[in-house]
């Protein structure tokens, strides 16, 4: 049986038949995952009857209970203001906070409340700092494909069946999650938890004439919220339900998609289709809005998915700043905007430009622009805040 | 009537008096008197503010018994200086930054001001600034108590914080290896 601290979910795996000799298990929570780790057993008698494994569950879970009403007699400060010392402790450390969970159990305990660890990101105000990044730059090069940003950043195993495979290409990684296709030999799609190791494999839907691909995969909880994932799940272990959207163009630069639930392990039937001037770009999607947006090679529009309603269309991209001719293809960057809508930014002559959507028109609404610190232009005309 | 009159006069006259007092006394829990701005004590700790404001500040000295001396002493000492000190730029900057954590790092002297203070004082000054209401040195001490767990094994961290380690050589073992990417520079 396995047992989530966080959920108190609990999940018999792997019980042997009624009547034979078995474990119960008990173990500790991943302090960043919440994922629950086997740490000794002892044998009893198991059975899948659900008046036999009820008293299991309750032996863990009561466990749990003593657990949060034992005061251990060392600790000098309340939990309250030990929680206070912790949410000081830098984001970009997480490697503290674990080795803080074992210093003594009350500890671990304060460290893996759910509550916690939302307080701390409140505390932060900012959404946690990335761990390090997936990179296509080479199968089999010199590079890691995972490079860390955080001298504390665990250094991940990829799973075995993207090493085997060797050609593999990382998609998109949200909401703790990497999508990634194997290109050759076995065609799948790996959705990846990184911090678990889990994995799951998915057949890719079949278009015969698909020419350009690309995909996403969220946390199911985004796709009922328009306004982002923030909030309606912290994405903490690989309990929450995840979807994954896959479009492929055709030859003829026609575009459908398709959406894979893990709640019912299924791919849906293709979204009717929408035509593009252009191939999809390689760089990863954005969800903003309550739809997934991809990039379109030369920058003049997008691809927008609704989640709701699963359906496609094509936006045009904010037209460059003058003096710049409408036609220029300006390098874009599709980027979420504080209400959590869609806007680009784009840096041209040293300042950064950023558009958002303007209401109910549908155009785009250029209303801010600065100067960028590092980047140089020689040309007076064209530097400065505008 | 008269009399009870008569008294009510006087306690408005000393709450009048009081009101125009620069500073307020303070009785810790071992009965020594501390004399602290009253500016700065209303603006550093919403529990003096509240004091303040409702009247039920005592001319002889507003009981603390939840605050040893030692520990209100740091307080009033730190009331004063920031009454002194002068917001530094960085301070300033931050706040018109992008990025908006609430938790703004120790000034210099700030940093001076807990570095100086034995690993006891420390931590009664942490419950005093929780019992005060007294964010800013709450942040303060409670940051200076986390970077006294930065680069330490659990170990080490339970030496300086007096812990008793609870789990068992198995328990720890496995989880150790579960986590092993935690403790590279072990």
């Amino acid at each position: 049986m396995l047992w989530n601290p966080l959920t108190n979910a609990c999940a018999v795996v792997s019980a042997p038949a009624a009547g034979q000799q078995g474990r119960t298990i008990a173990g500790y929570a991943h302090p960043v995952t919440g994922r629950f780790h086997l740490l000794h057993s002892s044998d009893v008698t198991v059975s899948d009857d659900p008046d036999l494994v009820a008293p299991i569950t309750d032996r863990i879970l009561g466990a749990r209970t003593d657990a949060r009403t034992h005061q251990p007699p060392c600790m000098e400060l309340t939990e309250e203001l030990i929680e206070e010392i912790f949410f000081r402790v830098p984001t970009d450390e997480p490697a503290y906070l674990v080795r803080a969970a074992l210093v003594c159990k009350s500890w671990r305990r304060i460290l893996c409340d759910r509550g916690f660890l939302r307080r701390y990101r409140v505390f932060h105000s900012r959404t946690p700092p990335p761990l390090g990044y997936l990179h296509n730059l080479y199968f089999q090069g010199p590079i890691p494909r995972f490079v860390r940003t955080s001298a504390a950043s665990p250094a991940f195993t990829t799973p075995p069946s993207l090493v085997h495979n060797k050609s593999w290409r990382a998609l998109d990684c949200r909401h703790g999650r990497v999508l990634a296709r194997t290109l050759k030999h076995d065609d799948r799609l790996v959705v990846w938890d990184p911090m678990t190791g889990d994995q799951k494999h998915l057949s890719v839907p079949a278009y015969p004439n698909g020419r350009s691909y690309n995909g996403a995969v969220l946390c199911a909880a985004a796709v009922s919220k328009d306004d982002g994932p923030d909030g309606c799940c912290d994405h903490l272990g690989s309990c929450c339900p995840f979807v994954v959207v896959f479009i492929v163009a055709d030859a003829d630069r026609t575009v459908r998609a398709s959406v894979y639930s893990s709640e019912t392990n299924a791919w849906s039937a293709p979204s009717p289709a929408v035509h593009v001037d252009h191939l999809f770009d390689d760089r990863p999607s954005l969800l903003a809005g309550g739809a997934i947006h991809f990039a379109i090679v030369g920058g003049k529009s997008i691809l927008k998915y609704n989640l709701v309603g699963h359906r496609l269309l094509v936006i045009d991209t904010p037209p460059p700043p003058p003096p710049l001719p409408a036609d220029f293809a300006l390098d874009m960057v599709m980027t979420r905007t504080k209400d959590g809508g869609l806007g680009f930014a784009a840096v041209v002559g040293g300042c950064v430009y950023l558009w958002t959507r303007t209401q109910p028109t549908g155009g785009w609404a250029q209303h801010k622009a600065m100067e960028t610190p590092n980047v140089t232009d020689d040309d007076p005309t064209t530097s400065g805040v505008r | 009537m008269e009399v009870d009159k008569g008294k009510g006069e006087a306690e408005e006259t000393r709450k009048v008096a009081e009101a125009d007092r620069d500073t307020v006394t303070l009785k810790s829990s071992d009965g020594k008197l501390f004399e602290v701005s009253k500016e700065a004590a209303a603006r550093l700790s919403t529990v003096l503010a509240g004091m303040i404001a409702g009247g039920s500040i005592d001319d002889n000295g507003t009981d603390l018994k939840q605050i040893g001396s030692e520990a209100l002493e740091n307080v009033v000492d730190y009331c004063n200086k920031h009454a002194n000190s002068i917001p530094s730029a960085a301070l300033i900057s931050s706040s018109i930054s992008f990025n908006t954590a609430p938790f703004k790092e120790p000034e210099e002297w700030e940093r001076k001001f807990v570095d100086r203070l034995s690993h006891d004082a420390l931590f009664d000054l942490v419950e005093a600034a929780n019992f005060l209401g007294m964010e800013r040195l709450l942040d303060v001490t409670c940051h200076k108590i986390s970077e006294m767990m930065k680069g330490k094994s659990p170990d080490q961290i339970r030496e300086v914080f007096n812990i008793k380690n609870d789990y068992t050589k198995e328990e720890l073992e496995e989880i150790r290896q579960e986590l092993a990417w935690a403790f590279y520079d072990d």
